[in-house]
């Protein structure tokens, strides 16, 4: 491979909105890229003028975020569409969609802040692979907390 | 009213986009009628891309000329697994070598039914049925830079001895009572053939041959052919410390009696095959297919086909040359038939890395 021609259009769009104590946080974005061989070190390569592998042409991501004072749930769906295997584009994996749940609470004493958090990985239990043959998890979950020291103090 | 004007925009751009005139969603293939049988032609093993993904079996077949692709996930509905190397056909039986998955998936010769799985493998790289019970599987081992046969009971599809071999045992044949291995080194050095008792499965002798000895053949005159690939210097040098070598064996006193060094530093001679009646020899080497009559003392210096392959075969109904362009290596290859003069006769594709080919 030794060039490479990208076209095609990335669109992406930023909704805030605020009723009352709520705050409404919407984004989309949507690719469609085309991601072509253009020139090979050997004559007759059948990877010429094809998509390269493992790079999907359409892929999109839809996030709905809510804040309640220092309380935040928020949804993602992501979707990545169909991605070749081989360079000549003879095989390919299907299109995936996953969904994501995040909650968060954030907690305060004085200078330290303290948020606390689930994110709830893969909802709609998608069977899915990324790489071919590798299978990836289907519900899955994570809870941390995070710990922040000398903080602004601030009266709400 | 900017934003509106914007989002109107934006809007209509996005709707533009869904309408592309390009069909995003690729063909899907049209399913394999089911009953089929594959008798009167080649399989061809296809090793498949690296690291992830499974290597496939294709079939030529002889009567109708047509090739049917990834027959083994057709019929047995899962893949092969990572790195096909090589199919044998013993008693009916289907032998498929998966080198990185360490196994043998045994189908039915004629329908591709899965018939079982020899497990416990490290680097298998070839089958040779001995008897009606007992296989051999040469590996390279652990890291690749070990050797051994492993026995395997045909009836049990389980491994009941192992022979410690010369490092990265791969060729087998199979002379009166004894096999010849060939130890191409792995992914190191060696340069013996490791003689074998096939009764008692004790190691007879090492015949000192060339570097890194791979491929081996038997002639009419029961003489054995070992093509040695040659030893590489160091890397990144690309030059060949030691150069190829095609030697011949006498069965009946395991000595080396003849032995023609080939001149090249830098090419590797490779894919030893013979024809059906046993008398001449042909390798790849300098990008070129040349021929060897085994009576011949002195290599020959014009070539049958001007073209490098990375496998080849021979049709034993034929003699028609079965050639192998794996291309860029992550796409399907190629196979192309050769007349016994040399003459292209047609090509068709199979799967990613067509390595071997196995005639029934």
């Amino acid at each position: 491979m030794l060039q490479v021609w990208s076209r095609g259009l990335e669109y992406k769009v930023n909704v805030n909105y605020a009723v009352r104590k709520f705050k409404v946080q919407l984004s989309g974005m949507y690719n469609y890229v085309l991601s072509t061989n253009e020139r090979s070190t050997t004559t007759n390569d059948a990877a010429l003028g094809q998509q390269l592998i493992y790079v999907p042409i359409q892929n999109g991501q839809f996030n709905f975020s809510l804040f309640f004072k220092a309380t935040s749930i928020s949804y993602t769906q992501v979707y990545t569409g169909y991605r070749y295997t081989t360079s000549d584009n003879t095989s390919y994996l299907k299109p995936y969609s996953v969904g994501n749940l995040n909650i968060a609470q954030t907690l305060g004493w004085n200078t330290l802040k303290i948020k606390v958090y689930a994110q709830l990985n893969n909802i709609w239990q998608e069977t899915y692979q990324v790489v071919a043959y590798r299978a990836m998890p289907l519900f899955n979950c994570q809870f941390g907390v995070t710990v922040y020291f000398n903080q602004q103090k601030k009266d709400s | 009213m900017k934003t509106k004007t914007l989002f109107n925009l934006s809007a209509l751009a996005l709707a533009i986009t869904f309408t592309s005139c390009k069909k995003d969603d690729p063909e899907t293939p049209a399913p394999t009628p089911v009953g089929v049988t594959y008798d009167n032609g080649v399989f061809v093993s296809n090793e498949g891309p690296y690291g992830s993904g499974t290597g496939t079996i294709s079939f030529y077949s002889r009567s109708t000329s047509g090739v049917t692709n990834d027959i083994f996930e057709t019929k047995n509905s899962y893949p092969i697994g990572n790195v096909v190397q090589s199919m044998e056909i013993f008693n009916g039986k289907g032998y498929i070598i998966v080198n990185n998955a360490g196994k043998v998936e045994i189908v039915d010769g004629s329908t591709f039914a899965s018939n079982g799985v020899i497990s416990g493998l490290t680097s298998p790289r070839y089958f040779l049925g001995i008897d009606n019970s007992k296989g051999y599987i040469s590996e390279w081992g652990t890291g690749g830079v070990n050797g051994a046969i492993k026995v395997v009971d045909l009836n049990t599809k389980t491994v009941t001895a192992t022979i410690n071999t010369g490092k990265g045992a791969e060729g087998m044949v199979k002379v009166g009572n004894n096999v010849y291995v060939t130890c191409s080194g792995g992914y190191d050095n060696d340069s013996v053939v490791t003689v074998i008792d096939a009764t008692t499965n004790a190691v007879v002798t090492n015949i000192t041959v060339g570097a890194n000895p791979k491929n081996i053949k038997v002639d009419a005159n029961g003489k054995i052919w070992v093509l040695c690939s040659g030893q590489y210097a160091p890397y990144p040098a690309t030059n060949l410390v030691k150069t190829g070598k095609l030697v011949r064996i006498d069965a009946s006193t395991n000595t080396v009696d003849l032995t023609l060094p080939f001149a090249s530093a830098y090419s590797q001679p490779l894919n030893l095959v013979i024809n059906n009646a046993k008398t001449t020899l042909y390798y790849s080497y300098d990008g070129k297919v040349y021929s060897h009559l085994s009576t011949a003392t002195a290599l020959n210096a014009t070539a049958t086909i001007n073209r490098n392959f990375y496998g080849l075969g021979i049709d034993p109904t034929n003699d028609y040359f079965y050639a192998s362009d794996a291309g860029n290596f992550s796409s399907n290859g190629k196979v192309i038939r050769y007349n016994t003069t040399g003459v292209a006769v047609d090509s068709f594709t199979v799967g990613i890395i067509p390595g071997n080919f196995c005639f029934k």
